[in-house]
């Protein structure tokens, strides 16, 4: 992926015969076929030796959104990813912030959903490697999820006053639920104090702020009565909540009643309220916020940012998020001889320290898809996060992600059409995409043709529609499904190849003497006007029409309009002609005597330039001469006789 | 992660030197020095050989896939002198034309972009390059260009059809303009533009120190410069751009790799770059937001950390 600092990823391929050399060749997305050999060996250049197994291989990345379970999160966010761009489109700045924080929790729900699945799958999966992998993706999952609702508390949802550690509380109890789910266990009990994890979870729930949890354990224990229980239990009912911060009480105010409550504490604790008791003072040592119990309770907080968390709640429960990162390095010290610095705390590193394009870079470098960057760097741009960056960069970072996350989903057989939206919401490099896209989408059948065609029609990708139009008319047409031909290059107004198929439809009657799709035929309308081969078939069939109504009259002076409009090609006018001799022959006299001439013209223009007339035609020009000469005379005769009267 | 999904084993008696997938990516065809051409169906990772191609007296070194709006038509070239476009016609595929007048081997063939409409260019070791169209009707028509490159021409590549600048101001629309680009074994890239009916040369771009051995005109994704990579016998991936305004190319080392380079591809939109060549690797490239070429995978050869797990899994 790109911005990575680190080592790429290497596929290796174990086939002695692509030691002469490999090549590779692109298909549509993240997706190439790799193969052994050279190019072209030139005239003096030495033949390799002869190599046996050719085998390409088909390589793809990234390939992770193509897991089945996925679509659904694909999906999903997708919608959230529209709706919040139709929501940018009509209000920004204020109003647009409530939509923004509204799908950054969406997209966390969707994230959550899928892991929730995942975990089902890994847990019926028994293959162990198939598991194994569920399981890493899971890892992965959490991973996200955890960045994501930092940087929602940091960058998105910004507290009111900038007071972080309520929101961040709520972020820890998400994810460390150990507390939460012992506590559970543990009420259960016939005899709770008994447990052997009673009092770790006390600890536990008190570092998560979780006062009337630890109130109801203390509450079953069976000296709840004493002194020293009573104490605590009066303390943890007086904590000051960060809730009240939202009604209306002001930081000072809430500053001030922390500072009395954690005054309290300290007295109690100093006068030996709970000296009998060695947990209960351990609980007080965490309300006062001393610096050797949270030590103490590194395997408790499990990660250094839980302990930031935890030890701040009760050492400065009114710090400001940029504040943060001052007291980070003391808790990384606790767990420095533990593990190495992972990706995830580099990330969240880069969070507190509100470096966004850091977290965004790590990040893009950490997940196997690009769904999480694409997804939330498009928030922080419209929450106006990016705008600082903007130069550094001299583009645009949230498209840069869009762009990759849309091309990964561009080579799955469905997911394709996601992609096509996200490529709409690039404004600067999106309808290029699309248009290199849409040439490379396999058109496998009908639906899909038309369904690309909406595609670029939607869109105005008129190159790309008339393609498609294109590709399908030939297909039909090599297999002689010339209506269906028709019908798309009259899509695309393709006039050479309308007039192609038009030809085809007269050759095809001057075979068989009838038309094959007359519906198409008969509904040209307008569009027959594309091509004059195109109108003269139009008008043409209209002649069988007029002329199966047996409305003569106007047949004949039609066909007559067709020859002297030079409409129809001159190979077809023997049939033309041919088609007049009924009407000569009929009861009433059609053609007029001038009328007659001209078809006579005509007939003497064909004689003159087609010499080599086959006989069966010729004996039916010699029948249509003799008709005319019947009709003309008919003609004068009647004409004769109706001036007379 | 890069992974192999699948492999398809094309049974050529003899080194490949291309493979070439059709518009969609349904098709692939792969050419050979045991002078045959096969396609294979592809979908959906399905891989059945549809059909072999026979007609060349020699290896076979390049074929392209020209677009599907033509109907399904394939050409190739080879040591025998010889360009053949190949047609379908109902599942069937039959030679469609035979252009035989190069004095020596044809290293490289391209069909042009398909607005221009049906169109192809091929390079020769007789160091002329041609340039064949069909009105449609049958008739095929060429125009050579001499003395290209001195000792041999081993690769050609069409310039997009439309031209950048084409997007920025619409009184200079250049949309017609047929441009290619040519590398050869006089160490030089050219780009050619035709006009009025001619082929000139308009470009000669100096960079590598040894044979050219493909050039690749990246796909335009609007702005208005122009990219192209040329790579070469001097181990170097050279990277030229044009601002789009200007006649000037400039030139940037993509790197130096530890062999001979010969193959370069760029993805649909241009956004990746993949090189290939003696090393045995193929190496995917991308340029980041801060104009820096990076490696961003790499496939290769050898005992490495990811294995292939469906090896012999062929179907």
């Amino acid at each position: 992926m790109a911005e990575r600092e680190r080592e790429p990823h290497f596929c290796a391929i174990n086939d002695p015969s692509c030691s002469q050399g490999l090549q590779a060749v692109w298909g549509c997305g993240n997706q190439f076929f790799v193969f052994p050999g050279k190019k072209a060996i030139l005239l003096n250049e030495r033949r390799p030796l002869l190599m046996k197994e050719e085998t390409i291989r088909e390589v793809k990345w990234d390939m992770d959104l193509h897991r089945p379970v996925l679509r659904k999160l694909v999906n999903e966010s997708h919608n959230v990813f529209t709706c919040l761009q139709e929501q940018a489109k009509k209000t920004s700045g204020a109003a647009l912030h409530p939509h923004i924080i509204r799908s950054s929790k969406q997209y966390r729900a969707s994230l959550k959903a899928y892991s929730l699945e995942l975990k089902i799958l890994a847990d019926s999966t028994i293959d162990e490697e198939q598991k194994q992998d569920f399981l890493d993706h899971l890892q992965l999952l959490e991973m996200a999820e955890l960045i994501w609702g930092l940087c929602e508390i940091l960058f998105i949802d910004s507290p009111a006053g900038g007071l972080v550690i309520a929101p961040l509380l709520e972020w820890l109890r998400f994810h460390f639920q150990t507390g939460e789910q012992m506590f559970l266990e543990i009420i259960r009990e016939e005899q709770p104090e008994h447990h052997p994890l009673y009092w770790d979870t006390i600890y536990r729930l008190v570092l998560q702020g979780q006062a009337e949890h630890v109130r109801r354990l203390l509450s079953l224990h069976s000296s709840k009565h004493s002194k020293a229980f009573s104490s605590m239990d009066e303390l943890l009912k007086k904590m000051p909540q960060h809730t009240q911060l939202f009604r209306g009480h002001s930081i000072a105010e809430f500053d001030m009643k922390w500072r009395h409550w954690r005054d309290e504490c300290e007295r109690r604790l100093e006068e030996g309220e709970f000296s009998s008791y060695g947990n209960l003072e351990t609980i007080g040592k965490i309300l006062t916020g001393n610096d050797e119990v949270f030590s103490e309770f590194r395997d408790l907080c499990e990660t250094w940012y839980h302990m930031l968390v935890s030890k701040l709640l009760y050492q400065n429960p009114t710090i400001k998020g940029f504040d943060l990162q001052y007291h980070i390095q003391v808790c990384l010290d606790e767990y420095r001889s533990n593990t190495r610095i992972g990706e995830l705390d580099n990330i969240l590193l880069s969070a507190l320290e509100y470096d966004i394009h850091q977290v965004i870079k790590d990040s893009s470098a950490v997940f196997s898809n690009w769904w999480f960057v694409a997804h939330l760097t498009d928030l922080l741009q419209h929450c106006g996060q990016l705008d600082s960056h903007k130069l550094q960069f001299g583009s645009n970072l949230r498209e840069f992600l869009l762009l990759e996350y849309a091309t990964s989903l561009m080579s799955h057989k469905s997911l394709w059409i996601v992609g096509v939206s996200y490529l709409d919401h690039c404004p600067e490099f999106g309808r290029k995409y699309l248009e290199h896209f849409m040439e490379n989408i396999s058109i496998d059948s009908e639906k899909k043709a038309q369904k690309l065609l909406h595609i670029c029609q939607e869109r105005n990708l008129a190159e790309q529609a008339k393609s498609i139009c294109k590709v399908m008319g030939r297909r039909h047409m090599q297999h002689k499904r010339l209506g269906a031909a028709l019908t798309w290059f009259l899509k695309s107004k393709d006039v050479a190849l309308s007039t192609v198929i038009a030809e085809r439809f007269l050759f095809e009657y001057s075979e068989k003497g009838s038309f094959s799709n007359l519906d198409l035929i008969d509904n040209l309308g307008p569009s027959m006007l594309l091509s004059n081969r195109l109108t003269f078939l139009g008008k043409y069939r209209e002649f069988h029409k007029l002329y199966e109504e047996k409305e003569f009259q106007a047949a004949g002076q039609l066909l007559l309009s067709l020859l002297q409009a030079k409409l129809a090609p001159k190979q077809f006018w023997v049939t033309l002609l041919v088609d007049a001799i009924p009407l000569l022959e009929a009861q009433e006299v059609i053609f007029s005597s001038a009328q007659t001439f001209d078809l006579m013209h005509c007939l003497e223009e064909l004689m003159r330039e087609f010499k080599d007339i086959d006989v069966r035609e010729k004996e039916k020009l010699a029948l249509l001469r003799l008709a005319l000469t019947r009709n003309l005379s008919r003609a004068i005769v009647t004409e004769g006789t109706v001036r007379r009267t | 992660m890069v992974s192999v999904i699948n492999s398809v084993d094309t049974a050529h008696e003899d080194m490949i030197h291309d493979a070439q997938l059709d518009y969609y990516g349904t098709k692939l065809a792969t050419c050979s020095s045991d002078r045959t051409i096969k396609i294979f169906d592809v979908k959906s990772g399905q891989q059945t050989l549809v059909s072999e191609l026979r007609g060349h007296d020699g290896p076979v070194w390049q074929l392209a896939w020209a677009h599907p709006m033509f109907g399904n038509l394939l050409a190739s070239c080879g040591y025998d002198k010889k360009v053949i476009v190949w047609k379908e016609t109902n599942g069937t595929w039959g030679k469609l034309y035979e252009y035989p007048n190069h004095d020596s081997s044809v290293n490289s063939v391209q069909f042009a972009p398909h607005e221009f409409g049906l169109i192809l260019a091929c390079g020769s070791s007789d160091g002329s390059i041609s340039i064949i169209s069909s009105a449609g009707d049958g008739a095929w028509d060429a125009k050579k260009i001499n003395n290209a490159h001195s000792i041999g021409c081993n690769a050609v590549s069409w310039a997009p059809s439309i031209s950048p600048g084409a997007l920025l101001d619409q009184s200079v629309r250049q949309q017609g303009v047929k441009r290619i680009a040519t590398g050869g074994c006089d160490n030089l890239v050219k780009i050619w533009r035709e006009e009025e009916g001619q082929w000139k040369e308009d470009q000669k771009l100096e960079g590598h120190s040894d044979w050219v051995r493909d050039v690749a005109w990246a796909p335009s994704i609007g702005l208005p410069k122009s990219i192209l990579a040329s790579c070469s016998q001097d181990f170097r991936v050279l990277i030229w751009t044009n601002d789009g305004t200007s006649n000037d190319w400039t030139s940037k080392t993509l790197n130096k790799f530890n062999d001979v380079v010969w193959h370069l591809s760029w993805s649909i939109t241009g956004n990746i770059l993949a090189v290939s060549g003696g090393d045995n690797k193929v190496s995917l490239w991308k340029e980041t937001l801060e104009g820096q070429w990076v490696c961003i995978s790499d496939v290769t050869k050898g005992q490495g950390q990811v294995t292939e797990s469906q090896k012999g899994s062929s179907s």
